[in-house]
This record gives C-alpha cells, sequence and structure tokens, in this order.
C-alpha cells in the first residue's frame, strides 16, 4: 500500500483499522478485509478532495456503524451463552466442558494428596458402614428360602394380660386347629437338640418336632420320599419316622439315594427315614441355624411320654404357624382366632382366662419382638446415617479450606471468562470425584465387613444362609448414599462461590456468610471430640477391668485342666443309681490315661458363667432371715478340690464314702464359714439349705476351703459344695488335670467316654484357661467394640477439627500477615493457631467428658472394681484426644506461621 | 412482522443473484436511490444475523461462485425461507401501499 495511492490514503486506513478493532476477534477474522474494502469503497465515493464537514460527516457515521454492531455483538454473546438455539450443540459443549471440569478435579485433586486421601478414605468409611448396614439388613429380609406362597403363611402367637408368646399349650392348639377359620391349616413345632447315634459314634442335631403337616403349611415338598402323613401325629412311638435335611442327607448319611427307610437312632429310639427336605429349605427359621431332622411331635417320649406335653393345657411349649386360606388375611385370621379364645377361656377358665392368639404374616425375622428388632434397625440406620452426615460436614470443611487458600485461583478463572455456573459446576464435579472414590471403597468395605460381622455373629452353622453378594437394591443404595454426599459436600462450596458478595466476603476476615457455617462447623468438631473421649474412656475403662479380672486370685489354678461337660438326661440316667456306674467306669478309665494327674466329677467350676444359687443358714437358725446368705453351690465328688486347686483350710473335702445313704455334707468357703460362725470353729456344724428343686435339709459341714470366684466374673458370692453323689443332677462335670501340656489328653479323653457309652455325643473338651478367658468376654467385646468405635470418633474427630482449623486459617491469611508485620513472630503464630484449637475441642471434651462419668457409673458392676472416674482412663484419654487435636491443626498452624506478611497483604 | 429495513433491502439485494457484500451495498444503493446507506458494520453483521436466521447462505467453492471474482469475498444467496420472507415483506408492504393509497384517496381518515 503505497501513500501515493489515490483510493486508499494511509490516514484513512488507520482509521478504519482502528473502527475495526472495536468489533469482536471473531467478527474481525470473518469480515476484517471486506469491511476495509467497502469502508475504502464509500470513502472514495465521496471523491478525491470532499469538504471537511462530509469529510467529518462520513468519519462519524463509520464510527456510529462499527460501534453500534458492537453493542448488537455484546447482546448477541451475552445471549448465546444462556439462550438453547440449538438443543443438540449445547448439549454437546456442555458435556465437553463437563469432560474438561473432570479432568480439571482429577488434576486438582491429585496434586492434593493429603486433602483427597483423606476425604476419600473418610467418605469410604461413611458410605461403607452405612451400605454394610444395608446389605447385612437386606440379605436378613430376604424371604425364607424354600417356602411357596410365604404370603398366606403365619405365625400365630400365644397372648396372655397384654403380652405376646411364642408358646401354646398342645391342646389350646388341638382345639383351634378342629375350629373351621380362615386359617387353612395350622402347624405345631418345637425345636430340641437331640443326639444321633450313627456307625461311627454320636452327634449332636437340631431336631425340630412337627406336627405332620408343618410341610404342607410351609408349601415344602420333600425333594425325596414322601411327607408325613396325618396318621402319624397319633403317638407316642407308634409311627417312628424322621425326614432329613438336604446337607444332613449329603454330609452325615453319606448321600446314600436309598437313605429312605434306613433307620436313624434318636435319643435312644429308633427311627426310619421317609424322606429328605429339598436342598434350599433348612428350616422355617434359617438365622437361627439350619434344622437337622424332622420328627412328628407326638413320636417322641420326651415330649409325648415321660412329661405328658401333649394332654397339660397349662403347659406352653408348641410353637404355631398357619396357612390362610386362599384370599383370606390375617386381619380375618385374628378375628376368628378371637372368638375361638374366648369360648377357650369359657370352657377351661383356670388356664386361659387370659389367653388369646394374634397372627402375624411370616418373615424371616421372628414374629414375637419382630417390632423391637426393627426399631432397634432403623435406629442403627439413623445413627449410622448420622456419622455419614458428620463425615460429610467434616469433608465440606476441608472443601472449604481449600477452597478459600484457592481463592487467587477461583478469582483468576473468573476473571478469564469462566462463568460461575462453570465454576459452581467444577466443585460439584469434584465433589462427585471424591464421592464416587469414596462410595466404591465404600462397597468393597461394606462386603468385607458384613462378612467381617457374619463370622462374629454367634449361631450360624454349616455356611453362612445369608447372601452377602453385591446385588442391584445394595448397589442402588450405595450409589443413592454416594449421590447424598456428593450434594452435602458440595453445595455449600458452590454456593458460596456462586454469589459474587460471598466470594468478596470471602477476602473479608470477618466473612459475613462465613460466620454461621463457621459456627455450626466448630460445634460439629467440638463434638466429635467430645463422642471420641466417651467412646475412648468407655474402652480404657473396660480394658483395665479385663486385666484387673485377669490378675485377680481365682482360688482355684486353671492350668492345665481340662473340662468336659455331659448330659445325660437323654442317655436314661435319670438317677445316681443309673449314672453310678458309668461315672464310675469313665473315671477309672480316663484316670488311666498316661499324664493324667487326678479326675473329678462336679456340675460347674468357678468362672464357667453358669451357676447355680440358694441360700443358705445356720441350722440351728433356720428363721433368722437376717442369717441366710445367698450363696453359689456346686455339686462335687472327691478329689474336686485338689484337681481345681483350691486349697482345703480346715476338715476334708468330698469322699467316695459321701454316697446317697450316708449323712449329706457340705463344704464351705472360708468367707461363708466367717459370716455364720464368725470366729468359732465351723467343722461338725449344720447348715441349712435346699439344692436345687429339693425340699431344705441339712447338711454337716465337714471341710472349709479358701475363697474361689464365682462364676461370673462381675459377683463376689460365698460358696457351698455339696456331694454330687448325694445331689445328683445329669448335666455333669467332667475335670481332668493333666501333669503337663493338658492339650494333648483332649483326644483320649473323648475315646475314653464314648468307649463306655458310645451313644453320647462326642463330647467337647474345653481347657479350663480359655473358659476363665470366655468369662471375661463380655467385657472385652464392650472394649473391643468401644475402641473401634473409638477410633473411628477418633479419626473423625481429627478431620473435623483439621478443616475447621484449615478453614479458620486459610481465612485469616491478612490478619495473620498484619500481625506478622507489626511483630508477631512465627512461634507466636503457631500458639495463636493451636490454641485456638484446643479452644476449639475443650467444649467438647468437657461435656463428653461428664457423660462418660455418668455411663461409667451407669456400668459400675461390670468394672469390677475400677473407679467410674479412674484418673488414669481419664487423664490418657485425655491426652491422646488434645494430642489428635494439635496434630490435626499442626498442618494448618505450620502454613499460618510460614506466612509471609507482603504477600499476604500484596495478594488480598 | 416487519422485516428490518435493512434486511429487506439485502434479501432484495440478492433476489437479484448471489454476490458478496460490497455488491449487495452498491446494489441496495442504486434501488434505494442512494437514500438508504449500509455502512459495513452493519452490513456484514446483518449477513450473519441473515444466515444464523436461514434466511440467507454463505457459498462455498463448489457451489459456483464467479470464480473470477475476488476470492477474499464471501458470496451469499437466498435460501427458499429467505425468497418467502421477501414474498410475504413484499405482499405486507403491498397491503400498506394499498391501505395509505385509500386513505388518501378519500382525502381524510373516517
Amino acid at each position: 500500500v503505497k501513500s501515493s495511492d489515490p483510493t486508499k490514503r494511509v490516514s484513512d486506513q488507520r482509521y478504519f483499522k482502528a473502527l475495526l478493532h472495536c468489533l469482536p476477534p471473531a467478527f474481525r477474522e470473518r469480515h476484517g478485509a471486506e469491511v476495509l474494502a467497502v469502508f475504502t469503497e464509500m470513502r472514495n465515493e465521496l471523491g478525491r478532495h470532499p469538504g471537511v464537514l462530509r469529510l467529518m460527516r462520513f468519519y462519524t457515521a463509520a464510527a456510529t456503524d462499527v460501534l453500534r454492531r458492537r453493542r448488537i455483538e455484546r447482546a448477541k454473546r451475552a445471549q448465546r451463552s444462556t439462550r438453547v438455539l440449538n438443543r443438540g450443540a449445547v448439549a454437546q459443549r456442555w458435556l465437553g466442558e463437563l469432560g474438561q471440569d473432570t479432568v480439571y478435579a482429577l488434576r486438582g485433586l491429585s496434586r492434593a494428596k493429603a486433602f483427597t486421601l483423606i476425604a476419600v478414605l473418610s467418605l469410604a468409611v461413611g458410605i461403607g458402614v452405612n451400605a454394610g448396614l444395608f446389605t447385612f439388613v437386606h440379605a436378613t429380609l430376604a424371604p425364607v428360602p424354600g417356602v411357596n406362597e410365604a404370603e398366606r403363611v403365619i405365625e400365630i402367637l400365644s397372648t396372655g394380660q397384654g403380652a405376646e408368646y411364642e408358646v401354646w399349650s398342645y391342646p389350646d392348639f388341638h382345639d383351634v386347629r378342629a375350629v373351621d377359620t380362615p386359617i387353612e391349616a395350622m402347624a405345631g413345632w418345637k425345636s430340641r437338640d437331640g443326639s444321633l447315634t450313627t456307625g461311627d459314634g454320636g452327634q449332636r442335631v437340631n431336631v425340630m418336632y412337627v406336627s405332620s403337616n408343618y410341610f404342607r403349611v410351609l408349601g415344602v415338598v420333600p425333594s425325596r420320599g414322601r411327607d408325613f402323613l396325618p396318621s402319624e401325629d397319633v403317638g407316642p412311638g407308634e409311627h417312628p419316622v424322621a425326614i432329613v435335611s438336604h446337607a444332613m442327607w449329603q454330609s452325615r448319611l453319606a448321600g446314600d439315594s436309598d437313605i429312605i427307610g434306613e433307620t436313624i437312632t434318636l435319643n435312644r429310639a429308633t427311627y426310619s427315614v421317609i424322606g429328605a427336605a429339598p436342598e434350599e429349605f433348612t428350616g422355617h427359621r434359617p438365622l437361627q441355624g439350619g434344622v437337622d431332622l424332622w420328627v412328628p411331635l407326638t413320636q417322641d417320649n420326651w415330649i409325648a411320654g415321660e412329661n405328658n406335653y401333649l394332654t397339660d393345657r397349662g403347659v406352653r411349649w408348641l410353637r404355631v404357624l398357619g396357612r390362610l386360606r386362599a384370599g383370606a388375611t390375617v386381619g380375618e385370621a385374628n378375628a376368628a382366632l378371637q372368638t375361638v379364645f374366648a369360648r377357650l377361656a369359657r370352657e377351661y377358665p383356670e388356664t386361659n382366662e387370659t389367653r388369646a392368639a394374634r397372627a402375624f404374616p411370616f418373615g424371616s425375622i421372628p414374629a414375637l419382638g419382630r417390632a423391637t428388632s426393627m426399631m432397634g434397625v432403623l435406629g442403627l440406620f439413623a445413627l449410622l446415617g448420622l456419622v455419614l452426615l458428620i463425615i460429610c460436614g467434616n469433608v465440606t470443611g476441608m472443601v472449604l479450606a481449600r477452597s478459600a487458600s484457592r481463592e487467587r485461583e477461583i478469582s483468576v478463572r473468573m476473571a478469564l471468562g469462566s462463568g460461575r455456573g462453570r465454576l459452581v459446576r467444577l466443585l460439584m464435579v469434584e465433589a462427585l470425584v471424591l464421592s464416587l472414590a469414596g462410595g466404591a471403597l465404600g462397597v468393597m468395605l461394606a462386603f468385607w465387613g458384613s462378612a467381617g460381622l457374619m463370622m462374629i455373629m454367634p449361631p450360624m452353622p454349616d455356611g453362612s444362609p445369608l447372601n452377602l453378594r453385591p446385588d442391584f437394591p445394595i448397589l442402588a443404595y450405595s450409589l443413592g448414599l454416594t449421590l447424598v454426599a456428593t450434594l452435602a459436600v458440595g453445595l455449600i462450596p458452590a454456593i458460596r462461590f456462586s454469589r459474587p458478595e460471598l466470594v468478596s466476603s470471602l477476602k473479608d476476615d470477618t466473612g459475613g456468610g462465613g460466620r454461621r457455617v463457621g459456627r455450626i462447623h466448630r460445634m460439629a468438631a467440638s463434638a466429635q471430640t467430645g463422642v471420641a473421649l466417651i467412646l475412648l474412656i468407655l474402652c480404657s475403662l473396660s480394658f483395665r477391668a479385663v486385666r484387673v479380672m485377669d490378675r485377680r486370685d481365682f482360688g482355684f489354678e486353671p492350668h492345665n485342666l481340662l473340662t468336659t461337660r455331659i448330659d445325660l438326661s437323654q442317655q436314661g440316667y435319670q438317677s445316681m443309681e443309673q449314672a453310678g456306674a458309668f461315672l464310675d467306669h469313665v473315671t477309672v478309665s480316663i484316670a488311666a490315661i498316661p499324664g493324667v494327674q487326678t479326675v473329678s466329677l462336679s456340675d460347674g467350676i468357678p468362672l464357667d458363667l453358669v451357676g447355680n444359687y440358694t441360700s443358705v443358714s445356720r441350722a440351728d437358725r433356720p428363721d433368722e432371715t437376717a442369717g441366710r446368705v445367698l450363696v453359689e453351690f456346686t455339686r462335687a465328688t472327691e478329689g474336686f478340690f485338689g484337681t481345681i486347686g483350691t486349697p482345703i483350710l480346715q476338715g476334708r473335702g468330698f469322699e467316695a464314702r459321701d454316697v446317697a445313704a450316708s449323712r449329706p455334707v457340705a463344704v464351705i468357703t472360708r468367707s461363708l464359714a466367717d459370716r455364720l460362725w464368725p470366729g468359732e470353729d465351723v467343722l461338725g456344724r449344720q447348715i441349712r439349705s435346699s439344692v436345687s428343686t429339693d425340699p431344705a435339709k441339712e447338711f454337716t459341714v465337714v471341710g472349709v476351703v479358701g475363697d474361689v470366684a464365682s462364676s461370673r466374673p462381675t459377683e463376689h458370692q460365698p460358696h457351698t459344695f455339696v456331694g454330687l453323689r448325694q445331689n445328683y443332677s445329669p448335666r455333669i462335670m467332667l475335670l481332668v488335670k493333666g501333669t503337663a501340656d493338658a492339650s494333648v489328653l483332649i483326644r483320649p479323653i473323648q475315646a475314653a467316654i464314648l468307649d463306655v457309652d458310645p451313644r453320647l455325643p462326642v463330647p467337647q473338651v474345653i481347657t479350663s484357661e480359655s473358659l476363665v478367658t470366655r468369662s471375661t468376654e463380655g467385657q472385652r467385646a464392650t472394649a473391643e467394640v468401644a475402641a473401634g468405635f473409638g477410633l473411628l470418633a477418633l479419626l473423625l474427630a481429627g478431620i473435623g477439627v483439621y478443616g475447621v482449623v484449615a478453614f479458620a486459617v486459610a481465612n485469616r491469611r491478612r490478619e495473620i500477615g498484619v500481625r506478622m508485620a507489626l511483630g508477631a513472630t512465627r512461634g507466636r503464630v503457631l500458639l495463636t493457631v493451636l490454641l485456638d484449637a484446643v479452644r476449639l475441642a475443650l467444649p467438647g471434651l468437657v461435656v463428653g467428658g461428664l457423660l462418660a462419668v455418668a455411663a461409667g457409673f451407669g456400668m459400675r458392676s461390670t468394672l469390677l472394681g475400677v473407679s467410674p472416674m479412674d484418673p488414669i482412663s481419664f487423664g490418657s484419654v485425655a491426652a491422646i484426644l488434645l494430642s489428635i487435636v494439635l496434630l490435626a491443626s499442626l498442618v494448618p498452624a505450620r502454613r499460618a506461621s510460614s506466612i509471609d506478611p507482603m504477600n499476604a497483604l500484596r495478594s488480598e | 412482522v416487519a422485516l428490518k429495513q435493512h434486511w429487506f433491502h439485502i434479501l432484495l439485494a440478492l433476489a437479484a443473484g448471489a454476490t458478496h457484500g460490497a455488491e449487495i451495498r452498491r446494489r441496495v444503493r442504486e434501488h434505494t436511490d442512494h437514500s438508504l446507506k449500509l455502512y459495513p458494520a452493519m452490513l456484514y453483521g446483518s449477513l450473519d444475523d441473515l444466515q444464523e436466521s436461514g434466511l440467507i447462505v454463505e457459498l462455498d467453492e463448489r457451489s459456483g461462485r464467479p470464480s473470477h471474482e475476488n476470492e477474499r469475498y464471501r458470496y451469499y444467496r437466498l435460501t427458499p425461507k429467505g425468497r418467502k420472507a421477501l414474498a410475504e415483506e413484499t405482499r405486507r408492504l403491498e397491503t400498506v401501499a394499498r391501505l395509505a393509497r385509500e386513505a388518501l384517496a378519500t382525502g381524510r381518515p373516517r
């Protein structure tokens, strides 16, 4: 372009180009050259030398034109960002930006490793415990496998004087069944341990005694053989038939396909197997352990023979299931039951005056107490929901602290044209990424956790009956929790930054909007330290109680002592005459085993958690109620005190001559002797007492032994020992003292017992030491549970305090900068922040401490002499918590003390 | 709804055949007898707006824009929708013109 070219004067071109720069770059890009060309053309149309006035008018019009278009372009851009011109394109752009945000969030999170780790782990714990509970409840509430048309099955409870009971008397059951009601059929059942004798010895089996229609009421058809027949309800002992479970058939009876017709021996009676239950059906209460055998209840000698349970209307022992007629409702069944029971009450006022019955829908949770357990479950859900909420609160605190320190970055992004919506979305995406990671980890935790829970749940025989595999409802629930967590974690920071005045208030040290959030945060963090304090103090108290218990003098020597409980009631040893020979035989053959020092018999030992109780008084003062002493009593035979290692202080222990025919003798502990005859000689004196259900009688004191621990570790009762041979009980305990390691004696002892009576179930031989350990299990469990929750609470409290202090430091950057500029040292700043953290935690710790004292007094009875205000527990736990608080605030405190005052002031 | 005046004239100019912005300005200047001056920012802005509304389209090389003309120029032509809009506006103007003539013929409004 030459200045001499008449059509393109340099000054004009400069002017047009300057005008062009008022328009947005996109417009310049598209049309710049053409616009310049047209301007030039229009200028040339004015002629080579137009008048100054015309030229000025043209220049003004050109500028007006550009500025007008500029205004329109701006309006169009503003509109474009909100208007949905083309949904597809907008959605696409939105998704594209979402992808960018995700990448950006991931990059940001991976840069803040500690933050991400803590946030994800705490969300994982929060979501995990909730998903775990849901998994467990979901599996528990699953329909009982094998039951058909479960909606027609009902459980019928017996009610009396406003209370509900499971058990009926057989005559009531019989009478109600005979009436035509909306209940098509009613089945009775009773489950009990039995002793099954097979080729290779005895087994303990779970027997269910049922009416013959039990399977039909539940809609279960035996997979092999046939069902019970109504004619088999007639007994006793006329139709000895049994149906075995699939597991029993497969494992214990070797899966013979021709098991039908085999005979089995149950509790000394012979039954022939007529069928096997389908594999999926393990009884109608699978959660309480699978049933091994079903037998008509009229066939059992214990029910139908000895005890007359079938005819006594006052004895209630039978549980009842029912099947509704097609289309009938539980309400109709209840109305009919009411009528029938009203009639029974009139006919049998003595037994039935206040009795009635009530039907409930059948489910895996027994109807009795179902409402209570559901309330408990709801309570747990609420509790764990609260835990998740607290965790979300903590993570929100951390996110806020992070956002506050990212203020510069955020303002730069906004200055570069990032819309507020975009910013909110970025924060939400960040929260979503955190929650999803936490949720995924949490679901894994949940499955491990519920598997672990399964293992500590007591009676879970032969593989867990609960299905704990991840399935759709559980994953959906967890995803729901994750989204809730996302909203909880992302929303508050997002709202703060979506409002410009709040962004600017952030810069303000006393920030208006931040104040309220801050105060709730501080209270929550404080409360968390308090909860952690309570749990850890309870944990410490329980552990100290366990240690006190382990160290105290039991009064006997559990080392190398083996115990074996044998229940002789099923084998016909109902009296000493019947059992005597067996017991002598067993004692002699075990004593002959190499390594056995002594053998003795009793019905229990200290700390076995069973215990019999009675009261004794001096025989010469039987009426003196004040002289009555509540004691624990134990039946024992010769050699008992030597075997358990309790010293005989005066007189003698039991001897073989103390038999039923001789005079009843007793051995008492020193504390009882001191109570009854303080300072006097007690040998030969008489005490009066009743042993179990026998009438009270006199016993001659023949010996005094050292004090022994009670059956339960939390009790302290004097002890009386009476002769087992003089006061027989079929539930005996065999005690064997070994010379060295007693565990090698377990198999020989089992063999010796079965050798004498092969019909007995394989006896369980337990070391006395494990019994002693088991006796403090309650305290140990309390301590462990408190420890587990305490550590969780400690972790949460630490995170909570960290979030609050970090946020405060981030918000107070300028103030701290000013202080430092005015001469505050780094140490001073560090101290200020740490003191602030302590001040934050203090109210929670004080309230928590008071509550812990109250809780300690509440459980004083299990603390075995450890004071509920135990200074060691309180001191150490308070120290732990304070150090956690200090530790959690150390990172932000160091950050605060490393603030460069010039930098902090300039950056604001 | 009335079409914006300069939109109408741009469409009218394009009705005579596809062309570029500078030529459109010339045609408008001719058929309005110099009474409507289209300054370039508004002219090219309007071309963008008309294109967004689907009344005109830009020609690409293949759809036969004259090769002898300046290659930097963007060429536009009417779309069927644009032609329809122009026709409608013409009808509207005719109606307006007829009403105006009648009003003038009766001397004064009733």
